[in-house]
């Protein structure tokens, strides 16, 4: 009989899922006794009654790697530790389904997973390996925002959109002579906007790990309506972004619309508009760069599997694919360091991060 | 008076060649006493009379960021140590000028010279530091082939370039059960091609790394077509070469121009596979200088904007006979000799050709 694997991919989606899902099929089928499953919505398709399972072959992977989103639809609330079910009632109570999970594995003759997730699905990884679940994890998160590995996909493409919303903003900005603020996602690292500023020519960069004071925006965007100034200026925050108030205290949340309100208070002379750029981050056709990164670590996830490396993840790391264990990937966030070579190249073309 | 730091731009041209001398101009402007001129067309705007030199400030590169090519202009012909003339017969030779040119670099101020080229800007640039200018590199390859950079600027707008070619080719391939063959640049290095066969799905790729066979081609082919229906595309690396010949080229009739002019393999290849017996309907593409230009991704205007900031400050701190380097996570300095002493072609062990395999493409052997 055929060893069968079960891809589950959870968390929100980002643009090189389905890369990694043909990856992993294609590299399946070079051998003769792989066959390859998706569970559809994360966690669902194993836990539901009936199961919501699809078999995974050549033609159904055919072509999807230019496809953003995945085709197995994905969920970030579906943790099998703590799993919704709804009541008669309407009411929702959560109940640990791990054990019905293992049942399923083994009845439905799942020798391993493959999960696709982020920094919180892979919590739930380590979990189920604990419990002796046979899986391996490839990581997903569009923020960049695991040090584990060197890149995560779908942000290069992710860093790609934001970059263009700007150079769009720019001719509008500048015709009009309007600050305009534009909102990217970053809840606790600024690597989307950071790049963006730089690879668009922002003049303010907003980030998670610096703290701005509304008076050094000011400043620089006093500068750019000076004299020598060139009469426009573009803003980039991301949406974790915080300001110190009069009192000290930290505000956040819809960042982009509380600076305009904050510059219109000070009365700003400038025209001021905002944009929140959202989910088109996450979708669209990947870049080159994700594609090739995706299909890397699919070929990856799979070999590990094939050579019983569970309980592990595969990873990017210095030009190689390799490996490493999930207790050693959980809470291993990737910040921007404020001694990062980016943050020195933004300051030398004299973007201002408010500080 | 200011100091005054001159940069130029060398061999072929690459999406993100402006974003360096943005990248450059702005960091300038952050300090009080320098300044920044270019030289037109390489070193010929220095050696030239009058010499073609324009100032560089910060209304000059507004913008340039996202605009392929170079506004100085570049050439990959002569240069300071081989300067052509013309003699009365109509033949031309080859002149030293290069203490004229640092003697007049001395008298026009110039304390820093930023050199952004490729490989053989890089040895003229060690050659002119060893003769006391001050001198600092930015590499420049459109192909990847330099080992001490984790990438050069450039490459990756390439690959995206020849990814969407490969998109574009797919679905008329499909539509009309054809081999489609797409030639890409690569001289020695197959980085395009392999990157951007995994990135669009090709069967086939050809890379200078690994010499092809034509018979594993026709292989691949067969299997791929049932009854007249099927598709493949090949996207070949213009170095590619098979296990019995030689790469195609040409001499440049261009005066002072020392490389080879490659090109021509996927027309080959597309007679080859016809007298080999393939009787599939096939078509070729040259995708050519389409992947030198257009607006670089965001990715190339980083890289490229983080190698002006650091080349600058290697100026400010006067450490000479450098290029910068990307060394994920860190931007760096290295000495000249280091880094123009490796190429950086694919490894066959590495894992973009393990990937490659592993998603079943053949790579000709």
């Amino acid at each position: 009989m055929k060893q069968r694997i079960l891809i589950v991919n959870s968390g929100g989606d980002c643009p090189g899922m389905n890369a990694v899902i043909r990856a992993i099929v294609k590299r399946a089928n070079q051998e003769s006794n792989w066959e390859i499953i998706g569970s559809i919505n994360g966690f669902d398709g194993i836990l539901n009654e009936p199961l919501e399972i699809v078999a995974l072959d050549e033609k159904k992977v055919e072509g999807i790697h230019f496809q953003g989103g995945t085709i197995l639809t994905t969920n970030n609330k579906r943790d099998p530790f703590n799993y919704p079910l709804k009541q008669a009632d309407g009411s929702i109570i959560y109940k640990d389904l791990t054990d019905k999970l293992i049942y399923n594995l083994k009845v439905f003759n799942f020798d391993a997973i493959i999960h696709i997730g982020g920094n919180e699905s892979h919590k739930i990884s380590l979990k189920l390996a604990q419990k002796g679940v046979n899986i391996v994890g490839i990581p997903k998160t569009i923020n960049n925002d695991l040090s584990v590995t060197d890149y995560t996909f779908g942000f290069q493409t992710a860093a790609q959109v934001a970059t263009e919303a700007i150079d769009k903003l720019v001719t509008t900005a500048n015709s009009h002579n309007r600050v305009l603020i534009l909102e990217v996602m970053g809840k606790n690292a600024g690597w989307i906007a950071l790049n963006s500023a730089i690879g668009g020519g922002a003049d303010v960069c907003l980030i998670p790990e610096i703290p701005f004071d509304m008076n050094s925006v000011l400043k620089k965007l006093r500068s750019r309506y000076s004299k020598d100034g060139r009469g426009f200026a573009n803003i980039v925050v991301a949406e974790g972004a915080s300001f110190k108030d009069e009192n000290g205290k930290l505000t956040s949340g819809n960042i982009a619309r509380k600076i305009a309100a904050k510059l219109k208070e000070v009365n700003f002379k400038a025209d001021i508009r905002e944009t929140i750029l959202g989910h088109l981050q996450r979708g669209g056709t990947p870049l080159a760069f994700d594609r090739i990164l995706a299909t890397e670590l699919g070929v990856k996830a799979f070999e590990l599997v094939s050579e019983k490396k569970f309980g592990t993840m595969a990873i990017h790391k210095n030009f190689e694919l390799t490996d490493i264990n999930l207790e050693d990937v959980i809470n291993k966030y990737n910040k921007v360091d404020l001694s990062h070579n980016l943050i020195r190249t933004a300051k030398g073309v004299g973007i201002s991060f408010g500080d | 008076m200011k100091k005054k730091a001159l940069v130029l731009t060398g061999g072929g041209d690459c999406p993100g060649l402006n974003a360096v001398i943005r990248g450059i101009v702005k960091r300038a402007e952050q300090t009080e006493d320098w300044e920044v001129v270019g030289s037109i067309q390489s070193f010929d705007g220095v050696l030239r009379e009058p010499t073609e030199i324009i100032e560089l400030d910060e209304k000059t590169v507004a913008g340039i960021h996202y605009q392929g090519g170079t506004i100085l202009g570049t050439t990959t012909k002569g240069g300071p140590f081989a300067w052509p003339v013309k003699e009365n017969d109509g033949t031309w030779s080859f002149i030293d000028r290069s203490d004229e040119m640092i003697r007049k670099l001395k008298h026009m101020g110039i304390d820093a010279v930023i050199s952004i080229g490729g490989d053989g800007s890089q040895r003229i640039s060690q050659a002119l530091f060893e003769k006391g200018l001050n001198v600092i590199g930015v590499p420049k390859t459109i192909d990847n082939d330099l080992s001490a950079t984790d990438y050069t600027f450039g490459y990756q707008t390439a690959v995206q370039i020849a990814t969407e070619a490969v998109d574009r080719l797919v679905t008329t391939a499909a539509s009309h059960n054809r081999v489609i063959i797409l030639e890409v640049m690569g001289r020695d290095a197959g980085w395009i091609a392999l990157s951007s066969a995994i990135a669009g799905g090709a069967e086939i790729c050809l890379i200078p790394e690994i010499p092809y066979d034509v018979k594993n081609l026709i292989k691949v082919i067969n299997k791929r077509f049932k009854n007249g229906k099927g598709h493949v595309i090949i996207v070949v690396a213009e170095g590619a070469k098979p296990i019995d010949g030689d790469v195609l080229s040409q001499q440049s009739d261009e005066v002072g121009n020392e490389n080879l002019k490659l090109g021509g393999i996927a027309h080959k290849l597309l007679n080859d596979l016809k007298a080999a017996g393939c009787d599939a309907d096939m078509r070729e593409t040259v995708l050519g200088h389409l992947q030198r230009g257009g607006v670089p991704i965001a990715f190339d205007r980083i890289l490229a904007t983080q190698f002006g900031v650091k080349a600058m400050e290697l100026a400010l701190e006067k450490d000479f006979g450098k290029m910068v380097a990307y060394q994920h996570p860190d931007i760096v300095g290295v000495p000249f000799l280091e880094a123009i002493s490796q190429y950086n072609v694919v490894n066959p062990d590495s894992s973009l050709v393990k990937t490659a395999r592993g998603i079943g493409m053949c790579l000709g052997d």
